[in-house]
């Protein structure tokens, strides 16, 4: 039975990503089709403005219905906001029988255990993700099938947010008469699509930065350690510029883009940069250090409050596969020489890896969540044809 | 080691020294009187630390050196900075200006005045760095070490005083090394100490605090500093000389460039009015017609028959201080010279400080957030992350 293509739908605050993949072999996937839209009606990462941020899924889809000419009836959604939360449970089992040797049943009861946490009814859960296993007194077992004990536990990372909003970004795409087929946390899937096994293994650290939030996801010891959302993106960055020189937005955009830096360097001491004047904007002159001085201000600040978070979720510090960057804000100049001062560990920006096809979608570490969201699509889906489908979290999610 | 005890006192002026470097500087500072001014040592080096004169010494990042150098290494000065923030912080309690010290091109210099200079930021003093750069001769590496923590010291300080340690010692005239370099610590001891006492003995002209405050936040960066003294019956000349001539003014020319000009005079009881008349004078006439120049004296008895100058030069011309004028700081039509030096004046200026964040937060609540007013605000730690880093930090940005 041939995999169908993948429609991999990300809504962000800035911009629209549609796009469609197919199964190559060596889990590799190739993009056929790319749509692009600028969003509207989405702040931090949620949806403000049902109808405006429809129209722009809508071209978006158009255009990689378009380019990849695969009629779209269902996509794969990513989601985000400041929201989404995760928080560890740890979920115990006495070892029934006479052998004490523990077996599978007992490590899906576990499991079931594990996953059944009380959260706010508010709230849904979006994934859990198995940690480790702990058998009587040892920790970190990975594998426990087979071994004796009188007592398993399983550490479950489980992440969720607020519902209403959640089903707020699935109604979008309903709305336009489509079905959400799946849906995931935007920042596993930046993690899916450009981090490497090795440094997974290693521990490493990967940071999201988009227009509105942005999102992280730390490994240690091949083991998802911490994920979350920071209600803080590179729109804020614009903002402060936008403010601090009393610029308008598109502005304040453009010196960001063009000359802004997130480290301030000598060449700064001196240098201004020069708005030309256009209609209704009579040009403005703004000192190059006071430009960076502000973006490394609030650059700075959201990789200490990373750092923080990952502090307190006790996440191990080494992290020798260093920080990754993808998102939009991974274009700003010096952002990872502040990174790796913040952090004081090696960055570099992530590229999507495992994909062909459109040169676009595939390079540039703003794609790194859409490209991701099409992996997990055909992970997921593999896994459907082998189990029988298990998604009754996703059902109550989308109201179905 | 470290007296914790110590950091909780309320200081109007926190003085720190940072690293070796920046230590011995600090204890030239206090003199041959340490016990006059409380002065606060900070490395990782213990043994460096226990040869320090500092009345507050604080050992940092023991876990990491296990109380020896870092070995040039300022990666590991400011995670050891990090570590200790919160001893670090107790230093600048209720400090309204805060002085740090540092040598650069080491490592706790390097790594770890950056990381200092925030903390007393965050405490809320207007924040004042001196930093020296190595020698030519001591090779590239550390220079390019000293360059690099400059720039994080721009972004982390009101104001940079840099001092080039080949100039230093060209203005000292001796040939042996160690004598050299204790006479360059002693130059730029006696400087900051000038500075100090402006502030803390203020004499018939006083600087107001506001104006230092004014003019350090106002600088925009980098300054420059000279030091000369005079004794005598041309004291006053041979000491303007000295800054003028010398090669910490590069002869003059950093006076004639400067946008902004602190000048400090310190003597005895027998310092004339004619005297720092002919030394302010010697100034402007070296100085740019737009220059905007500072005076101020202060009385010390130990320098009795002495004049001592210290001359800070700004390199840009500060902007109008939208903040002095906001708060009514500014007072433009009466002379310094007239205001008396009134000692319960600092503690009230500093409760008016304290207030200033507040009030500019709420000002901003409605205009501060820009495009995210009409959202919900993401809120962490009690502060809405909407309003502008730089806002919220109360960094200094040139418009």
């Amino acid at each position: 039975m041939p995999i169908p293509p993948v429609v991999a739908l990300e809504i962000g605050t800035t911009k629209t990503i549609a796009l469609v993949g197919e199964l190559r072999e060596h889990e590799s996937v190739m993009i056929t089709g790319i749509g692009k839209a600028p969003s509207a009606g989405v702040r931090k990462g949620e949806i403000v403005d049902l109808e405006n941020a429809m129209l722009g899924v809508r071209s978006a889809l158009q255009e990689a219905e378009e380019r990849s000419k695969v009629a779209i009836r269902r996509v794969h959604l990513a989601v985000s906001g400041g929201h989404i939360a995760s928080l560890i449970n740890r979920g115990s089992l006495p070892i029934q029988g006479d052998s004490a040797e523990i077996t599978q049943d007992d490590v899906d009861q576990v499991m079931e255990v594990a996953k059944a946490v009380n959260l706010p009814a508010d709230r849904e859960i979006l994934h859990t993700i198995c940690q480790h296993f702990c058998v009587d007194e040892q920790e970190r077992v990975l594998k426990p099938l087979g071994m004796e004990g009188v007592r398993l536990s399983v550490d479950m990372l489980i992440l969720h947010g607020v519902r209403n909003r959640l089903r707020n970004t699935a109604k979008v795409v309903r709305s336009l008469r489509l079905d959400v087929h799946d849906a995931a946390f935007s920042g596993l899937c930046s993690a899916l699509a450009v981090l490497t096994p090795e440094q997974k293994k290693s521990g490493v650290v990967l940071i999201d930065m988009g227009g509105g939030t942005t999102e992280y996801v730390a490994y240690a010891g091949n083991v998802l350690a911490a994920a979350g959302v920071l209600g803080v993106g590179g729109d804020h960055i614009t903002n402060d510029i936008a403010l601090c020189f009393g610029v308008p937005h598109t502005q304040a955009e453009r010196l960001k883009k063009e000359a802004g830096s997130a480290v301030v360097d000598s060449s700064g001491a001196t240098k201004r940069v020069s708005l030309p004047p256009e209609v209704g904007f009579p040009g403005r002159v703004v000192a190059m250090r006071s430009l960076q001085t502000v973006i490394g201000a609030r650059t700075e600040e959201i990789f200490e409050m990373v750092r923080k978070r990952l502090e307190d979720d006790a996440v191990p510090q080494q992290a020798a596969g260093g920080v990754v960057l993808t998102g939009g804000g991974a274009h700003l100049r010096g952002v990872c020489r502040l990174a790796e001062k913040v952090f004081g560990l090696p960055c570099a920006p992530g590229r999507p890896r495992n994909v062909s096809g459109l040169a676009t979608a595939t390079e540039g570490p703003e794609y790194a969540t859409a490209v991701g969201m099409v992996h997990y699509g055909f992970r997921t889906q593999t896994a459907q044809q082998q189990r029988g489908g298990l998604r009754g979290v996703l059902r109550a999610l989308l109201g179905r | 080691m470290t007296r914790p005890g110590d950091g909780q006192r309320t200081r109007t002026i926190s003085i720190v020294g940072v690293g070796g470097g920046g230590c011995k500087i600090v204890d030239c500072m206090a003199g041959d009187r340490p016990r006059m001014l409380a002065t606060a040592a900070v490395n990782t080096d213990e043994a460096e630390l226990s040869a320090s004169s500092a009345t507050t010494k604080l050992q940092i990042g023991a876990a990491h050196t296990g109380g020896h150098g870092t070995g040039g290494d300022a990666r590991l000065a400011a995670r050891a900075a990090a570590d200790d923030l919160h001893m670090i912080r107790n230093l600048f309690t209720g400090a309204e200006l805060a002085i740090v010290v540092a040598g650069l091109g080491g490592g706790v210099g390097t790594g770890a005045a950056p990381v200092i200079l925030k903390a007393a930021r965050d405490a809320g003093a207007a924040t004042i760095c001196l930093a020296t750069v190595p020698f030519h001769f001591e090779g590239g590496h550390r220079r390019d070490r000293a360059e690099a923590a400059i720039v994080d010291l721009l972004g982390a300080t009101d104001a940079l005083i840099v001092v080039q340690n080949d100039r230093l010692l060209e203005a000292v005239d001796k040939a042996a090394i160690a004598e050299a370099l204790a006479e360059g610590d002693r130059v730029l001891g006696a400087s900051l100490n000038c500075l100090w006492k402006l502030v803390a003995q203020p004499g018939f002209i006083a600087l107001d605090f506001a104006d230092l405050r004014r003019l350090v936040r106002g600088s925009g960066g980098m300054c420059t500093m000279a030091y000369g003294e005079g004794t005598g019956r041309d004291r006053a000349r041979r000491a303007v000389a000295a800054v003028l001539e010398g090669p910490l003014m590069a002869r003059g020319k950093v006076v004639a460039e400067a946008k902004s000009l602190l000048v400090s005079i310190v003597g005895g009881a027998d310092l004339m009015l004619q005297e720092v008349g002919d030394i302010v004078n010697a100034i402007k006439r070296k100085a740019g017609a737009d220059a905007e120049i500072e005076v101020g004296t202060a009385m010390d008895d130990a320098l009795r028959g002495r004049v001592a100058l210290a001359v800070i030069a700004s390199e840009l011309r500060s902007a109008p201080d939208a903040e002095a004028e906001a708060d009514g700081d500014a007072k433009p039509d009466v002379p310094p010279s007239r205001k008396p030096a009134d000692a319960g004046e600092p503690r009230s200026r500093e409760r008016r400080r304290r207030g200033e964040p507040k009030q500019t937060r709420l000002n901003l609540e409605t205009a501060g957030r820009g495009r995210f007013k009409d959202t919900e605000p993401t809120m962490l730690d009690g502060q809405d992350l909407d309003v502008p880093t730089f806002v919220r930090r109360g960094i200094r940005v040139e418009r």
